[in-house]
């Protein structure tokens, strides 16, 4: 943060975070039912999946597509490791992000000459062709017949208060929202270093950032490095977490799903993205009768927004705050607030 | 053996030219808008369902069946452009991009629900008639696929070089500023090459269609493929596009030779990623240098 | 030595000849313009020297070491600025922000250190800010730091750009027409700081079409025409080679 400020938004943000993260805590309790806490579980994940792609989107301008191959990636890597190899989960896990980070590094290296539509269709045939491996693969991932029996992380001995085991649903959600709060900070101050503005020079105009001194190849490839992780720690903790994956669930239409959480939330918005995250995880599930209709209302929903909503959720709140706060005279800047 | 390699060689052909004729409307709408459209393998299958209704359920003549096709798809070229391109005009490049994504998704989904994910056989009496040709014989259905893709090919390069709509094209796709000051209705011109673009790829999903499953996602691996071919041939080369689109369909057919079948369709991308690396322009492309 | 050489630098695009086989040298401290009627390819010179267009053929020089081939990053690093003749601002983000991307390549701040945030980077931290907030001084936009960069007006969005090139520690700065679309007032504020600019031992190339800008500011002039260079020497030799004034130079400008 560079001297921080205490504006308006600052300590609303801060609010907030705080009151979300005591209701986060006390939630396994306020539900009292497992199938919502799962939900949101789910939601941590879908968390850490789409800041992964707002790295990259929402910081950088890049429209990477194969988000959703590379959260298979990890989410298979993992399973594989632990069932095949008897590796522990803790081990997996990092092994998993890395390896995940070095295929989209990959990724990055071919599709990086590109630009604007034709990254985003180099990255797309990317993500299709590791899903057809998922797909086809059949003797490593078992295909479409699908990997079940992915054993929970294993139990962790904690010195004097005995033994933690990740079985029960409680012990996973726990797990994730310690990783879904490291996911935020962890972005959270990328965006607002060296790195970050880096980052959005880039995206702002490519051009002028090279020629103002950043060297814009080496961290357009960063970025994808990083999505990368991100969706590589959130498939190995959803493979031990739903304990059975399949190709489909790491299909185009996935990305999408993702994509439309980032543009809806808002690109390059950290809280936005969180929001909509969360959104979007509850809403197909609360709306279990109208399953049918989920792509539909997505693709149409992705339109909608670039067409009237272009900064997403978090634009449209900036908005409000800026003529709800007409007191605060000072115009706040696009890339202070959270 | 020779008799194989000469099937495996007009198949090429074959599919080489509807690819070719799929990345000319592709690439005529890149042309003048700059941007891709995810949709326009959508559009394509709707070409394909739409001949299919006719054909198959209304019991219409092939022949209209196709100019049906046409139509619809050209009618929902015309669609997109007005809902999505229109009011995107002036956003920043990602934003189209995105909701032509969004359309896409939107289309193959809204087919899934209305026309159900079961797949149907377009099946016209070409399919089954066998033409002989010295040595090799193949399927009347693909003489006539090829036979009308190269008419479109030679008509489109025709249109596009000569005509007084196809020179607006080209006027407003090299300056739209400058094209509007010399009288070019920019807008009409738009339309105008949606309309076309949407056309080519409704004929070829109506042509196609008796040789593939109709499937909603159709659309899927001919977009990507479609994609491949313009980039690398080059962006605004009809000469190139024409070139990768045979030699995208030469390879995948010559590529059941040492690939099994399910990574066919990652022949189109072996060739974009080695495209990229060697002449990242395309085969035939003006180098544009950005103006800094 | 002379700060920045060009030697026989010529660019070809496709067909046509943009720059052919031009020749000269900045010194320290200098303010050298570049003039010359529209399409004579100064601002490729530019795109050449900061490494943007490779050049086909001939070479660059900072200090006598070679920098054509090097990525636009590093020629900045190396100490060339510049600004673009159409504004290339970061739009969206803050004023403040725009000027502290210029210092990137003065900084060092890696992936690593911006997660874990030792001490060190917090005052880094503070350095970029004071160092931006010093130059938005010197270029006169004090109490902007937080508007986003959209929202100045086209003179201010000129001095941004100015500042946030000036951020990146350069030796020399080439302004691609700094004064276009300036008002006579803000034109003459425009000259007083670039002649500051120079005071700071930073040299600088600039173009424009204002001939009272540049006129007054240089020291020595090159004049381009058709992508060759035509003239090089003082002002009031521009004035009066012939050549020069038949490539566009009117008459009866005031010193």
């Amino acid at each position: 943060m560079k001297a921080a400020r205490l504006s308006g938004a600052s300590v609303a943000v801060v609010a907030v975070s705080v009151a979300s993260l005591m209701v986060a805590l006390a939630l396994p309790w306020i539900l009292k039912s497992d199938y919502y806490l799962q939900l949101f579980a789910l939601s941590g994940i879908n968390i850490i999946l789409a800041l992964g792609l707002n790295i990259v989107l929402g910081f950088t301008g890049l429209l990477a597509l194969a988000h959703a191959g590379l959260f298979g990636v990890g989410a298979y890597t993992s399973a594989l490791l632990v069932m095949r190899t008897g590796l522990s989960f803790w081990i997996a896990l990092p092994a998993s992000a890395a390896f995940a980070a070095l295929v989209g590094g990959l990724v990055g290296m071919c599709s990086l000459r590109l630009k604007g539509h034709y990254l985003a269709i180099a990255t797309a045939g990317f993500g299709i062709i590791i899903y057809q491996i998922f797909l086809n693969w059949i003797g490593l991932t078992k295909g479409a017949a699908a990997l079940g029996n992915i054993p929970p992380p294993n139990p962790i001995p904690l010195p004097g208060l005995g033994v933690v085991s990740f079985e029960a649903p409680v012990a996973m959600y726990f797990l994730i929202l310690v990783a879904t709060v490291l996911a935020i900070v962890i972005c959270a101050r990328i965006k607002h270093s060296r790195i970050g503005d880096a980052l959005l020079g880039i995206r702002e105009d490519e051009t002028a950032a090279e020629v103002m001194g950043v060297p814009t190849f080496r961290y357009k490839l960063l970025a994808f490095v990083l999505s990368a992780a991100f969706a590589g720690v959130a498939g190995s903790l959803y493979a031990h977490y739903t304990r059975i994956i399949a190709p489909e669930m790491f299909h185009l239409f996935e990305t999408v799903t993702s994509l439309l959480m980032v543009v809806s939330g808002g690109l390059g918005s950290i809280v936005g993205v969180i929001v909509a995250s969360i959104f979007f995880t509850l809403a197909p599930e609360l709306m279990r009768e109208l399953q049918d209709y989920r792509m539909i209302a997505y693709g149409a929903l992705l339109v909608i927004v670039m067409i009237f909503l272009p900064d997403g959720l978090a634009g449209a709140l900036r908005q409000i705050w800026r003529y709800g706060g007409t007191l605060l005279v000072r115009r706040e800047a696009a890339d202070g607030a959270a | 053996m020779l008799e194989y390699l000469l099937t495996l060689l007009v198949s090429g052909l074959v599919t080489g030219s509807v690819y070719t004729v799929t990345a000319l409307g592709l690439t005529m709408v890149y042309g003048i808008l700059n941007l891709m459209n995810f949709a326009h393998g959508e559009v394509f299958m709707v070409g394909a369902y739409v001949g299919y209704f006719l054909f198959a359920v209304f019991g219409v003549s092939y022949p209209i069946a196709i100019l049906g096709a046409i139509a619809g798809a050209a009618a929902t070229g015309l669609l997109i452009e007005a809902i999505v391109f229109r009011p995107l005009r002036n956003a920043p490049q990602l934003s189209p991009l995105i909701a032509s994504l969004g359309v896409s998704i939107f289309l193959q989904n809204l087919a899934l629900l209305i026309w159900s994910p079961t797949p149907r056989m377009f099946n016209t009496p070409y399919v089954d008639q066998v033409v002989h040709m010295v040595i090799i014989s193949m399927s009347m259905q693909r003489v006539i696929v090829f036979v009308v893709c190269v008419v479109l090919i030679v008509a489109l390069y025709f249109v596009v070089q000569s005509t007084a709509i196809g020179k607006a094209m080209r006027a407003v796709a090299l300056d739209a500023e400058a094209a509007a000051l010399m009288g070019i209705d920019s807008r009409k011109v738009i339309m105008a090459t949606f309309a076309i673009g949407s056309g080519l790829a409704g004929v070829a999903g109506a042509l196609v269609g008796p040789i593939l499953i109709l499937s909603p996602f159709m659309g899927i691996p001919i977009i990507l493929k479609a994609f491949a071919v313009v980039i690398m041939g080059g962006f605004g080369s009809i000469q190139g596009t024409v070139l990768a689109g045979f030699i995208l369909g030469i390879t995948e057919s010559f590529g059941v030779l040492i690939i099994p079948t399910a990574f066919i369709d990652t022949i189109a991308f072996i060739l974009l990623i080695a495209t990229l690396l060697v002449r990242p322009t395309g085969l035939f492309a003006e180098r544009i240098e950005e103006n800094v | 030595m002379a700060l920045l050489e060009l030697v026989n630098v010529s660019k070809r695009f496709g067909g046509l000849k943009a720059v052919s086989n031009v020749s000269f040298a900045v010194g320290e401290g200098e303010i050298l313009g570049l003039i010359g009627p529209n399409g004579a390819g100064k601002s490729t010179l530019f795109n050449l020297i900061t490494g943007v267009y490779p050049v086909s053929e001939g070479e660059l020089r900072l200090r006598g070491v070679r920098v054509n081939g090097l990525w636009p990053s590093a020629v900045c690093a190396l100490g060339i600025a510049r600004t673009f003749q159409k504004i290339r601002i970061f739009r969206q983000l803050s004023v403040m922000k725009n000027v502290a991307i210029g210092r990137h390549c003065r900084t060092r701040t890696g992936l690593a250190a911006s997660i874990l945030r030792p001490s060190w980077v917090r005052r880094e931290e503070e350095e970029v800010e004071k160092t931006a907030r010093g130059l938005l001084d010197f270029v006169g936009l004090t109490g902007r730091a937080d508007d986003q960069a959209r929202n100045l007006s086209h003179g201010e969005q000129r001095l941004l750009e100015i500042a946030r090139a000036l951020a990146t520690n350069p030796r020399i700065i080439l302004l691609d027409e700094p004064a276009a679309g300036l008002s006579t007032m803000d034109s003459a504020a425009l000259m007083i700081m670039v002649g500051k600019i120079r005071q700071q031992g930073i040299s600088v190339i600039i173009i424009d079409h204002d001939m009272e800008v540049v006129m007054g500011l240089s020291d020595r002039l090159v004049v381009l025409n058709y992508g060759e260079k035509i003239f090089e020497g003082l002002p009031s030799g521009a004035q009066r080679d012939p050549q020069v004034i038949a490539a566009y130079l009117g008459t009866g400008v005031e010193r």
